[in-house]
């Protein structure tokens, strides 16, 4: 690519990276720190001196802290032996470990609730009477919850870590007379460090901020639950606005920490490693410990699913005090697709995530373009600024776009214009800005995946097309893209998947029942009295279906690439 | 103190059914620079891995001095690795590299600080020992390999092919650097390359491999002068291999009738006469008759049919009888000419007989 497309490609991008995510950054800054034309620090202290968002913050640190600690307990060990060891179902066991990432937290949670309310399952079965679990360990089931579906993350991380430790690294330690425990501590985990890290701060970040587990599990006292409640106060005060900017500060904090610390760090692996790592098969006991202890993680993961699937299936109100379901119904599943709410949030969220996914194949093919092919010196910024809606919550960011719909609905022009308002105001429609939304938050899978292909490209197919007379638009029509396909594919469908069960900006930005997407519509349904969990659990198990067969045809298309996908 | 090393009957079957190692045995002697020489695929790894310990091997056994340490885990064995990739620990310092294996023996912070010190003073690395491996040149990380290898003091040093990442240059003068330190070291080493100038130019001995077997075991100077086998002659330096049948024994030579012509071969060995053979005879052993008038023995018509000319040497295709043959002239004053017709000399010693394939 030569540099003159470069340079105009890069300026587009950062324009258009500015306006979609500076300037709701600036936007909360300036909401929180500017009142009435004077900066002032007096909300920001009033956060922290404000008990109740003290706690929220205090509590919303904890259950980020909880969830990485868990989900580094349980997907280590889990990475390690797979990759150390050979064993019966490694294949499909090791598939099926990455089935929480197609599980949303946010629906599995209603699953959650139906087995440990007061008269649900689990008391059902140990036979202990209406013990009030929820009530009880509301902060350690949302802990649990986020875990069970963010471990793959840290699973794939670490997977990752450890294939590109040079088997000759924990080799040396043996003939140096290191073996075990010891040469894991001194060796091979300071070496994966940057992987574990990298993983470890999509977790911190995505549990420091998760909207949709809390509200379901009822569980209000943090931060991001406070921020949803104070959206009513958005234009009256700059409250809401310090609280998102202390969220963003700690996001972005980590970010940066992961990135300095152990950013230089990651090419450490300077030789080209001299043989590869072969997997041992273990005996005894050993052999059968191992595939039974992926068993029984797959089967904690999977519980509060198979708990929505159960409501999702059973009559309204006859699952209640029993283990199981007393009558069995497929009416929940017409009505989700019967009801006229439900239809028009599929369809919504199809219009939402499909218009996403557009932009950023245009942008992520781009940007990648830029990184891979040309030779300007500060591509490694746009690389760097296309990662950033990695570090930055969805959470802040909805928050940001309703900041700005605000101020720009106030505008005398746009309020005066019905078109403009479609446009920009959220309360009429939020298409434009959920699209926008969606497409920011999922463009780092986009690039990445490309920036991967493109890697794999040699750049000498496009050299010689170019040497027989192709120009640069037919080489990249014909050689480029074609070689590419399969990772544009998977970026493309991973995108649209999580586009699909967006939550944080599904929740705070879509405002009127007609422009509900599928998430916010699980929602409001499982909040209605009656029937109301049932059609959601249906709803719930629709979209899981579906991003289950994206996943799958996903990993079809990467294979093992596939943990490239998930890191910073 | 330096051990010696005794492999016998080793074998190794990968899955898949390759044979690595097809009943090996060696003794290599303490305090010896011994050099496993093969291509690539020939076993000298796995042997190398074997005796670490990160190859089990099928059958066999492996002793270090009266030890045996065949059935060992690799971190009980003692033996001082120094990796292809060299392997430094991109997390801890050249230091910290150095004094690890210390530290896995428990000896006092005082004891390891001076020992590291002295190992990096032995490679000349002493400057180094705060940096981290990454901001060293690959000659110098190649030094910390050796450093950290040999400062546990092992009972023996495993090389495996030390020099291969390294450019041109920098691989000659390690290899005298090495060699130096493992003498100054006194220490048994057991060096893994397929460089074959490698091994000639610093081994005490070695062995060369093929397909998993030993085929010769010999000083530099014998597998290159008196190969046992056709494998081994190709394999170090060039050879010509002429099909020829023992005719008749001229007191210590044998007389061995070739398409080429008649030709006297110096040779001990008990071939009778009809038997079929093969002689391997250098490039560089096969000289121009400057005299006409001179009496050299296995005089041989040839004409030029290509010159390569190298500076340090001229190297010639020239054809006998229907026959092509290399000749390698060192340190030439005149070239020949393509077309060229003229005669040329082999000494008895230089053509070597060996057992015909059967």
């Amino acid at each position: 690519m030569n540099n003159r497309t470069a340079r105009g490609i890069f300026a587009i991008c950062l324009l258009v990276f500015g306006v979609c995510f500076l300037w709701p950054v600036l936007r909360i800054v300036a909401g929180g720190y500017i009142v009435d034309g004077t900066f002032t620090l007096r909300y920001l202290t009033g956060v922290f001196q404000n008990p109740v968002y003290a706690e929220g913050l205090r509590n919303s640190l904890m259950l980020a802290i909880g969830t990485t600690t868990l989900t580094i307990l349980i997907g280590l060990p889990l990475a390690w032996l797979n990759t150390r060891y050979t064993f019966t179902g490694k294949r499909a066991l090791s598939a099926l470990l990455l089935l929480p990432m197609v599980l949303p937290p946010f629906v599995g949670a209603i699953g959650f609730q139906q087995m440990f309310g007061q008269y649900g399952a689990i008391n059902a079965l140990f036979r202990l009477g209406p013990v009030d679990w929820l009530g009880r360990g509301r902060y350690f089931g949302v802990i649990l919850l986020q875990a069970l579906a963010l471990y793959p993350i840290l699973y794939l991380n670490a997977m990752a870590a450890l294939a590109n430790i040079d088997p000759a690294m924990e080799e040396a330690a043996a003939n140096m007379g290191c073996a075990g425990f010891r040469r894991f501590r001194k060796i091979t985990l300071p070496l994966m460090m940057p992987g574990l890290f990298a993983g470890g701060t999509i977790i911190f970040i995505a549990a420091f901020t998760e909207l949709g587990t809390p509200l379901i599990m009822n569980y209000n006292r943090c931060a991001s639950v406070q921020v949803f409640d104070a959206l009513k106060e958005i234009s009256a005060s700059p409250f809401p606005y310090a609280l998102v900017s202390v969220m963003l500060l700690c996001s972005v904090a980590l970010y940066t920490l992961s990135k300095t610390i152990f950013g230089r760090h990651a090419a450490a692996m300077q030789n080209k490693a001299s043989t590869g790592a072969v997997a041992i098969k273990p005996a005894g006991f050993a052999a059968c410990l191992i595939p039974m202890l992926f068993i029984g993680v797959i089967a904690i993961a999977i519980l509060p699913h198979a708990g929505v699937v159960l409501t999702s299936f059973s009559a309204p109100g006859s699952w209640y005090r029993s283990i199981l379901p007393e009558v069995f119904t497929s009416a929940n599943y017409i009505e989700a697709l019967g009801h006229e709410m439900t239809l028009r949030s599929i369809r919504n969220s199809l219009l939402f995530s499909s218009l996403a996914v557009i932009l950023n194949i245009g942008f992520g093919l781009a940007i990648a373009l830029v990184v891979v092919r040309s030779s300007l010196k500060s591509r490694w910024l746009l690389d760097a600024l296309s990662m950033i809606p990695l570090a930055v919550p969805g959470l802040v960011m909805a928050f940001g776009y309703l900041a700005i719909s605000s101020t720009l609905s106030n505008h005398p022009r746009v309020a005066q214009s019905p078109t403009l308002l479609m446009l920009f105001d959220v309360r009429v429609n939020p298409t434009f800005f959920l699209v926008l939304a969606y497409a920011v938050r999922r463009l780092p899978y986009m690039v990445r995946s490309t920036v991967a292909g493109l890697q794999q490209t040699s750049v000498s197919l496009e050299e010689s097309a170019a040497n027989l007379g192709a120009r640069p638009g037919t080489v990249l029509r014909k050689i480029t893209l074609p070689l590419i396909t399969a990772n544009i594919i998977a970026g493309t469908m991973l995108a649209f998947a999580f586009s699909m069960l967006e939550v944080s900006d599904s929740l705070m930005l879509a405002q009127r029942a007609d422009y509900y997407p599928i998430t916010k519509t699980i929602y409001e349904l499982f909040q209605l009295i009656g029937s109301g969990t049932y059609i959601a659990a249906a709803l719930g198990v629709w979209a899981m279906a579906f991003l289950a067969a994206t996943i799958i045809g996903c990993s079809l298309l990467l294979g093992r690439k596939m943990g490239a996908i998930f890191r910073i | 103190m330096a051990e010696p090393v005794t492999i016998q009957n080793l074998q190794k079957t990968f899955p898949g059914g390759v044979r690595a190692l097809d009943k090996v045995s060696l003794e290599i002697q303490a305090g010896e620079l011994f050099f496993l020489l093969g291509p690539s695929g020939c076993g000298k790894t796995t042997l190398l891995r074997s005796i670490a310990g990160f190859v089990i091997p099928d059958a066999g056994s492996i002793h270090v001095g009266s030890r045996d340490i065949s059935r060992l885990p690799a971190h009980k064995r003692d033996t001082g690795m120094v990796f292809q990739s060299y392997a430094l620990w991109p997390h801890l310092t050249i230091r910290q590299n150095v004094a690890f294996g210390l530290e896995m023996r428990g000896l006092t912070k005082h004891a390891i600080a001076k020992a590291t010190l002295e190992a990096l003073e032995r490679v000349q690395m002493q400057e180094k020992a705060d940096a981290k491996p990454n901001e060293l040149s690959g000659g110098q990380q190649q030094r910390v390999a050796l450093a950290r290898a040999l400062v546990i003091e092992p009972q023996c040093l495993l090389l495996d092919e030390p020099l291969s990442n390294l450019d041109a240059k920098l691989r000659l003068d390690m290899r005298q650097e090495i060699r130096r330190i493992c003498k100054s070291a006194g220490i048994t080493a057991i060096y893994v390359t397929h460089d074959q100038k490698e091994a000639l130019s610093i081994a005490d001995r070695m062995a060369v491999l093929a397909q998993g077997r030993v085929q010769q075991v010999g000083t530099p100077r014998e597998v290159y002068r008196q190969p046992a086998t056709a494998f081994v002659a190709g394999f170090i330096g060039e050879a010509n291999f002429v099909e020829g049948t023992v005719t008749q024994r001229r007191d210590a030579c044998l007389e061995i009738e070739t398409p080429a012509g008649i030709l006297l071969a110096e040779c001990d060995q008990p071939f009778a006469a009809g038997t079929h053979v093969t002689l391997s005879i250098r490039p560089e052993a096969v000289h121009k008759v400057e005299d006409a008038s001179s009496d050299h023995p296995n005089r041989l018509p040839a004409t030029c049919r290509q010159v390569v000319y190298l500076g340090e040497s001229a190297q010639y295709l020239v054809e006998i009888k229907g026959i092509f043959w290399k000749r390698h002239d060192w340190n030439p004053d005149d070239i020949d000419r393509v077309g060229e017709t003229e005669w040329l000399w082999i000494a008895p010693r230089d053509v070597v007989v060996l057992q015909a394939p059967p």
